[in-house]
């Protein structure tokens, strides 16, 4: 198999381990002497480079290379990260993104690694650049994973094995330290299994280790004749070992002891007594727990799902128009699975929002610290899931709101102190499940918007008059922004003036069926909430018949049906109007609306003709609080329908957000509401 | 009457100062040579008790330290062989030792270190 085979998922991996190590120097920035996450980073950047390594890719592994060297000066002599580490391990990053993104498009883009060399060089502090000295001495300590754990007390259970933990300290001037250990190694090894030590194996043989290693030792040996073994090597200035005498003693992968057995461990240790192998526990071998799947197969798959779904509805027709009982029966079996089957497909195209989520902290520091401001970014409800579709869509409008923010909520710290408030801003970006929908909230506690400083601008901008100004109540006001051109005219300023508007935000958000909606209170701060639905790519709909042709209205956007008699029908200027519940609804007549007038009126005519009165069928639906009746010809009823892009060449009519195949084959178009409301 | 030595190195300046040091301490260096063949040969001619064997020398009939090591070791199993090594030779110390090799000293060396690993060696 080539390398070249390789490359995509080279790209994913090499991908996650960047977010690792983002999300990682965020975290290091708050806590700069957490060993943990200083540990995170470098094992990271190691699997990088080797990753690279393998992959031929000179660059990434000099980089990563370095990285990994400057990480260990730290981590190995718990000295503290300041800011300049950071911002040059960021600035490393972004190189590492763009060397990625070189691999990617097998584009040159020039990036002059050799000079972030020389930066990340700088960054070290003064210590003599002899490998041997960079790696001071820790506290060594072994820790078992449960596999092993449950290895170990098996065998001790067939024999009669003692366990001594080793602790190896070399001279300081030792030279050959990798070869030293592997004498210990060599000589326990006669004896008896060294079972694990930390630093592992292969950190030792690299000599990526201080002076000291433990060791886990399985021997039939007793304790000093296990130090005799040892005893004879030179260059070695202490030997210590310890008994265990309960396998319990030995910390767990998180440094803790266990304490009690637990449950699963006591499973999982019914099932190592099954196996009646030797032990073998760093050959242990892990099941497969997850498969990598390209996002373009799994698009065929739900569109092959749709198809479905289609055939499966017209064959339902079929049953129904000719009543063929057995075939009803079998149809109800299929239909079930059907059912089953596109929940699957879905829950598998679900991602969690952390993905989109996670790229932001980076985002608001960065910002935050060009403006002089101080931000804490608070993120919760990262594990909610969303389809990739509308995660892909959600990703610019998010980073819009978070901008405007930065720029245009939270204030400078001596502002927000003579205000009382904590120099510190807060912006907030949840997100939450409600029903069929995702619920995502960007708030901050900065300044809110200022209704009368709306007000002037917008009447100065002329967008509205000065009279229809002072009409407007300040809710009416702050809707203001979601004018197309009125956001980015008020607000631009250097940095968030990139030329996307709320109202592209909104129109983005609406485009995949979701809503935007938001309030601000001045001086207290914004909330923007999108709201959104899982899926996309099959909805319910109800459709409705309009001179002849079906059309498909989201279920989402339909508030009820009603039949309206003629004489409730009142007219407002040259509107059609009609009071529901004492609320005034204006009236669409589809057919004239979409050019279809054919025999439609003159049969109500007929109708009226004969003294009855004329009752109109119609679908109330809303979007982003807006209201209208729809009148249609007839309601035909509820059914799932399979969206399909409408193509590139029809992309520019307004009002249709795509289409669907019928049961009948039929192809109906599916009503963007939303669309369809503006353009009113 | 201390030890009898064989002290194996291609380069004469090493064999003298690992000979002086061992002298000095009192073990009787009764021999030297220059290539792991030679040492192989001088082994079987004067059975000493410790050997201290460079790791990288020319091959003689097809014989380098480590292949000097083997041999010794197969017709001896009890030989202590003491090997002398650079800097960065983590592999072959390796492979030396599991060919059987007691220790390694590594060049440049303490005359302490020296005599503290063929004391080991010898002990062991």
């Amino acid at each position: 198999m080539g390398i070249e085979q390789y490359r995509s998922l080279f790209v994913a991996e090499s991908e996650e381990h960047l977010q690792i190590v983002n999300n990682a120097l965020l975290k290091l920035e708050k806590a700069p002497d957490n060993l943990n996450i200083l540990n995170e980073i470098f094992r990271s950047a190691h699997t990088l480079k080797g990753m690279s390594a393998t992959m031929g890719f000179k660059a990434l592994t000099k980089l990563t290379h370095k990285m990994e060297d400057v990480l260990d000066v730290f981590r190995a002599q718990k000295i503290p990260v300041t800011t300049e580490v950071i911002d040059a391990l960021f600035r490393c990053l972004d190189m590492l993104q763009m060397l990625l993104e070189e691999v990617k498009t097998e584009k040159d883009l020039s990036v002059d690694v050799d000079a972030m060399i020389v930066q990340l060089e700088g960054i070290l502090p003064t210590i003599s650049s002899a490998a041997a000295a960079t790696f001071a001495d820790k506290k060594n300590e072994i820790r078992l994973t449960p596999l092993e754990r449950d290895n170990l007390r098996e065998v001790l259970s067939a024999q009669d094995l003692y366990i001594y933990i080793v602790d190896i300290f070399l001279s300081p001037d030792c030279q050959l330290k990798s070869a030293r250990a592997f004498m210990v190694f060599s000589r326990l090894g006669d004896k008896g299994e060294v079972i694990k030590s930390d630093p592992p194996v292969d950190e030792l043989e690299k000599n990526h280790f201080g002076c000291s290693f433990e060791l886990l030792f399985l021997t039939h040996l007793e304790r000093n004749k296990a130090e005799e073994l040892l005893a004879k090597i030179i260059e070695i200035d202490k030997i210590e070992i310890r008994k265990i005498e309960n396998i319990n003693d030995i910390p767990d992968e998180k440094g803790i002891k266990v304490k009690a057995r637990t449950e699963t461990a006591a499973a999982a240790d019914e099932e190592a007594g099954k196996r009646k192998e030797g032990m073998a526990p760093q050959t242990a071998f892990k099941k497969i727990q997850s498969i990598r799947v390209s996002t373009k197969r799994l698009d065929n798959l739900m569109n092959y799902v749709g198809e479905l779904v289609i055939a499966k509805i017209r064959l339902m027709q079929i049953a129904r128009v000719h009543q063929i009982q057995s075939l009803h029966e079998i149809l109800t079996n299929i239909d079930r699975l059907m059912t089953d089957l596109q929940d699957e497909v879905m829950q598998v195209r679900l991602i969690p929002i952390a993905q989109v989520f996670d790229r932001f902290p980076r985002m608001v520091r960065d910002l935050a610290r060009s403006e002089y401001k101080q931000i804490n970014l608070e993120l919760s409800g990262g594990e909610i899931e969303l389809d990739r579709t509308v995660l892909d869509e959600i990703a610019d409008p998010l980073v819009h709101l978070l901008r405007n923010a930065v720029d245009h909520g939270i204030e400078l710290p001596q502002e927000r102190k003579s205000n009382n408030k904590s120099p510190v801003g807060v912006i907030k970006l949840t997100a939450r499940r409600e029903k069929i929908y995702v619920l995502i909230e960007v708030s901050d506690d900065g300044r809110g918007m200022d209704p009368n400083m709306l007000r002037q601008s917008a009447v100065s901008k002329g967008f509205i008059t000065e009279d229809e100004a002072n009409k407007l109540s300040n809710k009416e006001i702050l809707e203001l922004i979601l004018l197309p051109g009125f956001s980015s005219s008020v607000t631009i300023t250097d940095t968030s003036g990139r030329g996307v508007g709320m109202d592209v935000v909104k129109m983005k958000i609406e485009d995949i069926g979701g809503t935007v909606s938001f309030d601000s209170v001045q001086g207290k701060g914004s909330i923007f909430s999108l709201k959104l639905p899982v899926t996309v790519a099959i909805i319910r709909a109800m459709l409705v018949k309009v001179a002849q042709e079906i059309y498909a209205i989201p279920i989402a956007n339909v508030a009820e049906t009603v039949k309206i008699p003629q004489h409730k029908i009142k007219h407002i200027e040259k509107s059609e109007v009609v009071n529901l519940r004492n609320e005034v609804v204006s009236l669409l007549r589809m057919d004239k609306f979409l050019g279809a007038l054919r025999a439609t009126t003159g049969e109500k005519k007929e109708e009226a003709a004969e003294g009855k009165e004329i009752e109109y069928n119609v679908v109330i639906v809303e979007s982003g609080g807006r209201k209208a009746g729809l009148v249609v010809e007839d309601v035909l009823g509820q059914q799932e329908v399979v969206i399909k892009s409408i193509g590139a060449l029809l992309k520019g009519i307004r009002g249709f957000s795509g289409a669907t195949i019928l049961g009948d084959g039929r192809v109906a178009l599916i009503l963007d509401v939303a669309a369809f409301l503006m353009s009113k | 009457m201390g030890a009898k030595v064989l002290v194996v190195d291609d380069a004469v300046f090493m064999r003298k100062m690992i000979g002086d040091i061992l002298k000095k301490e009192g073990y009787e260096v009764v021999g030297e040579a220059e290539n792991g063949k030679e040492a192989v040969d001088k082994y079987m001619e004067l059975c000493p008790e410790l050997v201290t064997m460079d790791i990288v020398m020319p091959k003689v009939g097809d014989i380098d330290g480590i292949g000097a090591v083997k041999q010794i070791m197969q017709k001896d199993g009890k030989a202590k062989i003491l090997m002398v090594s650079a800097m960065g030779q983590h592999a072959l110390v390796v492979e030396a030792i599991q060919a059987g090799a007691k220790d390694f000293v590594t060049k440049p060396f303490q005359p302490s270190r020296v005599l503290e690993a063929a004391k080991r060696v010898l002990e062991s």
